[in-house]
């Protein structure tokens, strides 16, 4: 089972291009912040303008916590990836106060009715999968020439009876 | 139907319309003074070939692309030059690892760093005599000018049309609204039941200031570069035929294939231009020497990809419909492509030459990212986006991805491992100005 998490929140006028230059400037992959929260299967932050006549911060997630564990993960785990982001945004209170800041996510929380990706199975199995799936994508091209007794020997040698 | 109006005389030529001529020189120019480089731009400006239709074919055109540090060094201010989007300011070899530019196409090992040049000046002409005199005219002429000739490349178009691998190229570019009458099929397939036959695409996906095909304007950058403008891709990417030719034949012996077949399983089509789709066991030159059929398919009908793999080459870097909603996705990832091949063909039968050859890649498009970027590292550079997982472009080639190519089929089988056959050698993210932009440029700078 797997959590989707959204958090809309408006952005200072004029601070957009700042925003993207923050966010662009964050590593990504095994280094981003986001890999720090245990069980995050996907999460990324977008600057959208033109929503509700402004720009909003939107910060999106696909976790194994549910919402409260994966906002306090985010204000504790991330080093200083809330202050940077979310100071350009009118009313945040500041990680240094996790309850307030967490407070703060929750009331800008809206409910996902779509999301990007979605599991029904937690972070470790989908990882055990996708290592399967390279293993079998690997597999096959060095395996296709082979005759069919030998192809069912290599296959119960790569994977097992 | 709502009739578009494009002041063909402020955009400049070969955007719109390819000028189909058989040699061209690609001459980077850097600037020094930019007074004395000014008043050389506003020498050359009557000569700038437009878009306007000719009486008779000139025997030379000339036009002009500026890097964003060459409108920087022409005096186009800090306010405007924001308004150009992230990828342009960047430049092309900041953005390597988008494009998969890494390994041997790394900047690091690029001939010369293009996009440090100020502005690029392209010449089409008939006679090679007259390039040399054309190259030779402007070295002379702006000397003393405040600019310097950073470097020249020349193409030259093979014979048939082809690229080095011994393709027929550049059939497949899109139709545009109030612009081509080229044949119907080479738009886009309808994206709607109620739509017929194929629908050409909004001029707005490929000049600033007009309607695209989400039917308003898109983002373009400040006046005086906020109509008839246009981005420029100019790329050079080395072609190993020797490598390309022993790759095919050896997949082959190890199927027990005709090469020709494996060629064109990567391809999308036969050497002499028939789609796969419309003829996946021979090529047919009935369909090939016919404008009207040779790019009228669509990959819907072939959904599992057993006549044309659904990652071959040209089926990746235009899906037509094969990504649904008819053609509402790759119409907004299309290219107008005005390259040409460089360096002397391989004879048949002949191993590496030890020469230099390859394609100077142009391609003209309003977003960079949405058209250019997207269509390279989404589509040629990963499988995602066709439900092939991390295979990537069997032509192009590379170390990313999975290392194979599925040939989807009865059974079906892999082209395995994938070689690397195009190198990127150079790159440069350039605009190309309307013409009343380029005046005030010469003029004032634009700031």
């Amino acid at each position: 089972m797997a959590f989707q998490v959204a958090v809309h929140a408006p952005v200072f006028p004029g601070c957009a291009h700042e925003l993207r230059t923050v966010i662009a400037g964050l590593p990504t992959g095994a280094a981003s912040p986001f890999a720090a929260i245990a069980g995050t299967h996907y999460a990324r932050l977008v600057v959208a303008e033109g929503v509700r006549g402004g720009t909003v911060l939107v910060c999106s997630a696909v976790t194994d916590a549910p919402e409260e564990e994966f906002l306090v993960g985010l204000l504790t785990r991330t080093a200083d990836l809330p202050d940077r982001v979310w100071s350009l945004c009118p009313g945040w209170p500041g990680q240094v106060d996790v309850p307030r800041a967490a407070a703060w996510l929750k009331q800008h929380v809206v409910r996902p009715t779509l999301a990007f990706c979605t599991h029904d199975a937690p972070l470790d199995r989908v990882q055990e999968a996708l290592a399967l799936r390279a293993r079998l994508i690997a597999f096959a091209p060095r395996a296709q020439d082979l005759a069919p007794a030998d192809l069912q020997a290599a296959f119960l040698q790569e994977f097992g009876p | 139907m709502t009739r578009i109006t494009i002041d063909l005389a402020d955009v400049q030529g070969n955007v719109l319309r390819p000028f189909a001529y058989p040699l061209a020189a690609y001459a980077f120019l850097s600037v020094g003074d930019v007074d004395a480089a000014r008043a050389w731009l506003r020498s050359l400006l009557p000569s700038v070939t437009t878009a306007q239709p000719w009486a008779e074919k000139p025997e030379v055109t000339r036009t002009l692309a500026f890097t964003c540090a060459g409108l920087r060094a022409l005096g186009v201010g800090p306010d405007v030059l924001r308004s150009f989007p992230a990828a342009f300011v960047e430049g092309m070899a900041a953005r390597a690892d988008v494009l998969g530019d890494t390994g041997p196409s790394a900047p690091t090992h690029w001939d010369r760093p293009d996009g440090e040049a100020h502005l690029l000046l392209t010449v089409h002409t008939r006679s090679f005599e007259r390039l040399g005199e054309e190259v030779d005219a402007l070295r002379a002429a702006v000397a003393g000018h405040g600019l310097e000739v950073h470097h020249v490349e020349s193409a030259h178009r093979l014979l048939e049309g082809r690229e080095h691998f011994g393709f027929v190229d550049g059939m497949g570019q899109p139709a545009i609204a109030g612009v081509t009458t080229a044949p119907p099929s080479q738009g886009s397939p309808p994206s709607h039941w109620w739509q017929r036959g194929w629908q050409p695409l909004a001029v707005g996906e490929f000049l600033h200031g007009h309607a695209d095909n989400d039917g308003v304007p898109g983002p373009a950058p400040a006046a005086p570069f906020d109509r008839n403008g246009t981005f420029m891709v100019y790329r050079k990417l080395a072609q190993d035929v020797a490598g390309f030719r022993a790759h095919v034949v050896d997949q082959a012996g190890r199927r027990g294939l005709d090469p020709e077949l494996v060629a064109a399983k990567l391809v999308g089509r036969w050497r002499d231009g028939t789609p796969l789709v419309l003829s996946p066991d021979q090529p047919d030159p009935r369909i090939a020497g016919d404008p009207a059929r040779v790019n009228d398919f669509r990959y819907a009908d072939d959904e599992d990809g057993y006549r044309c793999p659904i990652g071959a080459h040209v089926r990746r870097t235009n899906p037509r419909d094969a990504l649904g909603f008819g053609a509402a996705i790759t119409g907004r990832h299309r290219m107008l492509r005005r390259g040409m091949p460089y360096g002397p063909p391989l004879p048949e039968g002949v191993g590496d030459d030890g020469h230099e050859r390859g394609l100077i890649f142009v391609a003209f498009v309003a977003d960079l990212v949405r058209q250019f970027e997207f269509v390279q590292a989404s589509w040629c550079n990963d499988g995602n986006a066709f439900g092939l997982g991390a295979d990537c472009d069997g032509v192009l080639g590379g170390d990313a991805g999975s290392g194979k190519m599925t040939v989807q089929g009865d059974p079906p089988w892999f082209v395995s491992p994938l070689g690397r056959f195009v190198t990127t050698t150079a790159g440069a993210y350039l605009y190309t100005p309307g013409m009343r932009a380029l005046r005030t440029l010469a003029e004032e700078g634009a700031s």
